[in-house]
């Protein structure tokens, strides 16, 4: 219902009928179905501006919708805009309500609310009056929307929409294609190919496999996938460290049988000239050389070179030592130097770097002989534990002395086991008897401390068990001692508990101490 | 037809209502401002206060008076008495007072026949108006008492009903301060009171109007303004004084907004969350019944929202138990009551949000 159909909203001042209660809360209650309508629209428009405006953004920039289909929207506005109107209409106040308004509004203390109850009687009606009568002040109450943010909400979903529609289509996409920046990490990865492949290490395929992957990933990589691209080089990554790492190892057991060769040429080199080096030893040591130079790319070619020249015509002489000693050394300084190119490449890391250092450094004696050792090298071996010759390096000997081959003037020096104490020996006596006497100051020379480890020390002598008796305690003591006895005594003979023990030559010869000590009896010589 | 649908069927139902005649309204509007202006006459500067408590009486509700010694509780109840020419007995509650001292007892008498028989001496309760002075005094065996007599207007002793003369009203005083040795009233007491009062101490003008006039502290002879006949007019009258609908979902309203729900963060709004317990439907009878008081004073026939609001804090203030909290926080239970009505859309007109109502020029 409008105002040109609603009579009373087409009040007219200057109408001869005036306003009424009933009039004014009826166009009150249009006026509010309508605020509500408005409101309500206004708020569902701006809910339905970014709602679709959402799915265009989203159909535009992941599907590149175009077209009609974007516009379909559009068709569900009318029946936003009629929902809307119907659900504010609805919610319009009820006319109980709104006659409460009024009712307090225009101060009729319950009167206008009891007459939509029930019908007043025309006394009450007319003291009713008008809302034109009842007013102390010429106003009335009349809805009034602030609709300012409503308004601005829906600005906001409109510009929104606007915007979605106006956008690009799959810039994003494009943004995708664009490559990635990893020229640093593949330039790098190149350069440690190149290494590995100068070093030996990686074969010419499998260095030229690696090549091309780099290249393919330099060419593919984009934003498009640019996992793709992290995980490929993480692979190259890991496969060049792998084969840095199985190069050092390699290098490490190289160099270490680089060293014990070394090693094993120089004891002999330095062994006495009048000392003739076995032809067997000298083949063990051409033997060991040419499994050290066996892995011949890790060496230099010079290194190479020279040990294959000393090793071409079978077992090297005794002249050939030091050159042999020298090209191992060599040889070594070359591996030494390659694992500091591969450290430095990042290839491996500092900690390899150390143990390759030691395994590549000096081998001292010890080592070498565990070397020959589980080699089975026992000809070379000979010479390294040869005493007196100071080993396999300067200085003295380090021979153990063996009395049992050394003989001095004739005589010879037989080892001999000690023989146990006399405390221990106690553990070989045999308990006879226990009788209890008294004791007696006289009469008794065998001590309390016979065959006891202090059976020698002698009384007042030192002797952790000696007591000293004071001079205040001798009147008792004599008195304890010199008392006469009651009874006949049990025994007549003081007898003191004295263990018999019976010692057993240790030397297993079944003759007996007779001074039951554990003091052996001198030897002649 | 379930018993919540019966229920619903039952209130929506207005019952039928003869309006009383505007001459009527008018002259009974005047016996009882009459009423109000005798009492106005016998203490100075108390209009309103006068007003609640012929309200109370109007709508034959029991009142406790509360306030500090000497501002004349006694005096005004005195004066009621004799201005509505009804009984007046009053009992000064101590702790050593009895309910037989209220209420009576059974006396073994000889006949001049020479048989003996039991007759009820009746106390001082049976009477119109009953001033209980100083009632928190009393033990609670005294107090309760009362209860039947407040909300029966009947006393029952040895299985014998004895009825009380009609209207039977309780006005009650009690002391704020010295509280040692007091019984404070039970909540189920405190409930039948239809208000609770407090008395002010008057202020200067007031006061030099009080020594200017009152000779020893003595009110002028009360003048009976209402008879009998009038009297019971008053109460048949209140009896077709209309409550609208609105204002009844109102009062409703108000006394639900007494029970606050805690909202989404646990919390009640506001200051509702210091009470401890809300008012009873009881009060929400005495707020319908009041209200048709305020409004017969007022010679309107039906209850407005400004009734109701009017006589909201004297029925509600005794019927709020805030907790301990409020104290602690210096909350007033008249804060509350004030902030439960702001709570309310009165009218429920129920606009959405940003429409809210104006005033414009009338046509």
């Amino acid at each position: 219902m409008n105002d040109t159909q609603d009579p009373a909203l087409n009040h007219d001042p200057s109408h001869p009928e005036p306003d009424t209660f009933d009039r004014a809360m009826q166009r009150f209650r249009l006026r509010s179905g309508r605020l509500q309508a408005v409101r309500r629209l206004v708020r569902w428009s701006a809910w339905w501006a970014l709602g679709w405006g959402s799915v265009v953004l989203v159909a535009r920039a992941g599907f590149e919708a175009e077209g009609q289909i974007l516009w379909l929207g559009f068709a569900m506005l009318p029946v936003v805009w009629m929902l809307a109107a119907v659900a504010g209409w609805r919610r319009r106040p009820p006319e109980r309500a709104v006659r409460a308004l009024f009712d307090r509004w225009y101060a009729r203390g319950g009167l206008l609310m009891w007459a939509g109850e029930q019908p007043l009687d025309g006394a009450w009606d007319d003291a009713l009056g008008t809302p034109a009568a009842a007013l102390r002040s010429p106003s009335e109450p009349r809805p009034r929307w602030r609709g300012r943010r409503s308004w601005g909400l829906l600005l906001a979903a409109t510009t929104f929409l606007t915007a979605a529609f106006l956008l690009p289509t799959g810039w994003d996409l494009e943004a995708d294609e664009r490559p990635l920046e990893i020229d640093q990490q593949l330039d790098a990865l190149d350069e440690r190919i190149d290494l590995l492949d100068e070093e030996g290490i990686l074969d010419e395929e499998e260095a030229e496999g690696l090549r091309e992957d780099l290249e393919r990933v330099r060419e593919d990589a984009s934003g498009r996938d640019p996992a793709r691209a992290w995980e490929t080089l993480d692979h190259l990554d890991e496969s060049t460290a792998w084969a840095a790492q199985e190069g050092a190892e390699e290098a490490m057991q190289q160099g270490q049988q680089l060293a014990a060769a070394e090693a094993l040429a120089e004891t002999l080199e330095s062994t006495d000239a009048a000392v003739a080096l076995s032809a067997d030893a000298l083949a063990e040591l051409s033997a060991m050389s040419a499994e050290a130079a066996a892995a011949e790319k890790l060496l230099g070619d010079e290194t190479a070179r020279a040990l294959a020249e000393l090793l071409k015509n079978g077992p090297m002489n005794r002249g050939d030592l030091g050159r042999l000693q020298a090209a191992l050394g060599e040889g070594r300084q070359d591996l030494r130097e390659m694992m500091e190119r591969l450290r430095q490449a990042g290839l491996i890391d500092l900690e390899a770097l150390k143990m390759g250092e030691r395994m590549l450094g000096d081998m001292n004696d010890q080592d070498l002989q565990e070397y020959l050792d589980q080699h089975g090298m026992t000809a070379a071996l000979v010479y390294c534990e040869r005493p007196g010759q100071g080993g396999v390096s300067r200085g003295p000997g380090t021979a153990d002395l063996t009395p049992g081959e050394t003989r001095e003037d004739g005589v010879d020096f037989q080892p001999e086991v000690l023989p146990p104490s006399a405390l221990a020996n106690l553990d070989d006596s045999e308990l006879l008897g226990v009788m209890a006497v008294d004791p007696s100051a006289q009469g008794s020379t065998v001590s309390t401390q016979a065959g006891s480890a202090l059976g020698g020390a002698a009384v007042g002598g030192g002797s952790a068990h000696t007591r000293s008796l004071l001079p205040r305690h001798r009147r008792a003591v004599r008195r304890f001692f010199e008392r006469q006895p009651t009874a006949e005594p049990v025994t007549a003979e003081p007898v003191t508990e004295e263990p018999v023990t019976e010692e057993t030559d240790p030397r297993g010869s079944g003759e007996t101490n007779p001074r039951g000590s554990g003091e052996p009896e001198p030897e002649d010589p | 037809m379930s018993s919540s649908e019966a229920a619903e069927t039952s209130a929506s139902e207005t019952p039928e209502l003869q309006l009383p005649d505007p001459q009527d309204m008018e002259a009974a509007s005047a016996l009882a401002q009459g009423a109000v202006a005798e009492l106005d006459r016998q203490l100075l500067g108390r209009h309103g206060f006068h007003r609640l408590v012929l309200v109370g009486i109007l709508s034959r509700g029991h009142i406790l008076l509360e306030g500090v010694p000497g501002v004349g509780k006694t005096a005004l109840i005195k004066a009621l008495g004799e201005i509505l020419g009804l009984g007046f007995k009053r009992v000064q509650f101590t702790p050593d007072l009895m309910p037989g001292d209220i209420l009576g007892g059974h006396l073994l008498e000889e006949g001049e026949d020479g048989r003996r028989s039991m007759r009820f001496q009746e106390g001082p309760i049976f009477t119109q108006i009953l001033l209980a002075d100083e009632i928190n005094r009393a033990s609670p065996k005294t107090q309760s008492a009362l209860l039947e007599a407040m909300q029966e207007s009947s006393v029952t002793l040895l299985g014998t009903t004895r009825q009380l003369p009609e209207p039977f009203f309780v006005l009650a005083s009690q002391n704020p301060i010295e509280l040692e040795g007091t019984y404070p009233l039970p909540e189920a007491q405190l409930d039948r009171f239809l208000f609770k009062l407090n008395v002010e101490p008057p202020g200067v003008d007031v006061l030099e109007g009080i020594v200017r006039t009152r000779r020893r502290g003595k009110p002028p002879k009360p003048r009976r303004a209402l008879t009998d006949a009038d009297l019971q007019g008053l109460f048949d009258l209140m009896g077709r004084i209309a409550l609208p609908r609105a204002v009844a979902r109102y009062i409703a309203r108000l006394v639900a907004a007494t029970h606050p729900r805690p909202g989404a963060d646990g919390e009640s709004p506001g200051s509702l969350r210091y009470i401890r317990f809300g008012a009873s439907p009881r009060a929400a009878i005495a707020l319908g019944e009041a209200s048709r008081a305020q409004a017969l004073l007022a010679g309107r026939p039906t209850v407005g929202f400004e009734d109701v609001e009017a006589v909201a804090e004297a029925v509600l203030r005794h019927r709020l138990i805030l907790d301990y909290q409020a104290r602690f926080d210096g909350v007033t239970v008249e804060s509350v009551i004030a902030e439960a009505m702001a709570s309310l859309d009165v009218t429920e007109l129920g606009l959405d949000d940003g429409i809210d109502v104006v005033a414009v020029p009338a046509r």
